[in-house]
């Protein structure tokens, strides 16, 4: 019995050493690694365009995500596509017309998040369209059937 | 040693001492983010500040060539014809920046400590000295506070702010950020290299690396800059 808890004391030790402690800092170099190659094209030729970058190093940019609508990432939130914690597609399919106004005002007129809140209220009015014409030719289909009888 | 010595030494040498103040702060700026889609962001340039104007000012040389303007709570995009392209609001308030709080000596306590006669939301919970050097927990100084902030962890390593971890309410880890490689400029310790991870509710990770290099102290010129003008003029596209 001794045995088994010096046994389990030791593993808790052991796997509390393990834990990771937030305040010590992880190694991130590997996560920036392609970011600093971005960054020496820049620090290198300074008038440097993202369109260039782009045509001089496609595959780059490719997997970095960055193409030439890419905006600075001061101070803002990091996903416009999810006004006030929101998806945009959602904004449009739940509120239509007032939830393009709604993310308009959020985002200051961001065109991509715009047009993801407009494809929500397509999709929706696509499904409520869809939904009421299934009905009607339910309806017409039934009326037709009792109208034989 | 006479009395106009003795008074010299004990009334004026301290308040030359403690009340060194420093003004402005100049850096070149790059900001990498890696966020939680998998898609990466940089943003390379200067960046100004100045405490009185309490304005940061951004001239940015990627993804844009533009100047951004932090006031008060609403953040300016101007282009190079200087027409105001963009308002957003923002988090960033200058007061509690980096180099804000490295200007007015208070970054090693990231401002939590309270002011003379100033209430403070957070007060010490407990210190502890360890081998990576001293851990504090500030707790909120109020019930009240206890809704809506969580506990903060600091570690301080050789009275320099080393990181700190943000703690929801319910106890789960919102934010670290992580202050290396200090420099000493004009005797303002400043760290250049700060990385700030971001998670949230879901779980999902969004990190940023600002680094700074040639950081400058109390510039004499491009006084322009610092006070920046927002032009009233605003871009076609703004206004759309």
């Amino acid at each position: 019995m001794k045995r088994i808890l010096i046994l389990l004391t030791s593993i808790c030790f052991s796997l509390n050493s393990f834990a990771s402690e937030p305040l010590q800092k992880e190694d991130f170099s590997e996560e920036f690694k392609k970011l600093n190659q971005l960054e020496a094209i820049v620090n290198a030729n300074p008038s440097i365009t993202v369109d260039s970058v782009i045509k001089e190093q496609p595959q780059l940019m490719k997997d970095l995500g960055i193409d030439n609508k890419a905006k600075s990432n001061i101070g803002t939130d990091d996903d416009s596509m999810r006004p006030a914690g929101f998806p945009a597609f959602w904004w449009g399919f739940c509120l239509g017309v007032w939830g393009i106004l709604i993310v308009y005002l959020i985002t200051d007129n961001d065109k991509a998040a715009i047009n993801k809140t407009v494809k929500g209220c397509i999709t929706a009015s696509a499904i409520y369209v869809g939904v009421v014409g299934l009905f009607y030719v339910v309806a017409i289909i039934a009326a037709a059937a009792t109208s034989t009888y | 040693m006479n009395l106009r010595a003795f008074l010299f030494l004990v009334f004026l040498l301290p308040s030359v001492a403690l009340g060194q103040q420093f003004y402005r702060f100049r850096a070149d700026v790059s900001i990498k983010d890696k966020l939680s889609n998998g898609t990466y962001r940089l943003t390379m340039g200067k960046i100004y500040y100045d405490k009185i104007y309490k304005k940061i000012v951004y001239k940015l040389i990627f993804p844009k060539k533009e100047t951004m303007v932090v006031q008060d709570t609403t953040m300016f995009s101007i282009n190079d014809k200087n027409l105001v392209i963009g308002t957003t609001r923002t988090f960033l308030i200058p007061e509690f920046t980096a180099f804000h709080l490295a200007l007015t000596g208070q970054l090693s306590d990231y401002g939590l400590k309270p002011k003379n006669n100033e209430k403070s939301i957070y007060k010490i919970g407990k210190v502890e000295k360890t081998s990576n050097g001293v851990i504090t927990t500030w707790v909120p100084s109020e019930d009240q506070y206890k809704k809506v902030f969580g506990n903060i962890r600091m570690q301080t390593i050789n009275k320099r702010l080393d990181a700190m971890v943000f703690y929801s309410t319910k106890g789960a880890v919102v934010s670290q950020q992580y202050f290396k490689k200090y420099v000493n400029v004009k005797g303002v310790e400043f760290p250049t290299e700060v990385t700030m991870v971001s998670i949230s509710e879901k779980g999902e990770k969004n990190i940023q690396l600002t680094t700074y290099k040639n950081v400058v102290i109390d510039q004499n010129n491009e006084d322009e800059i610092y006070r920046y003008k927002v032009p009233i003029s605003r871009s076609a596209a703004s206004k759309k």
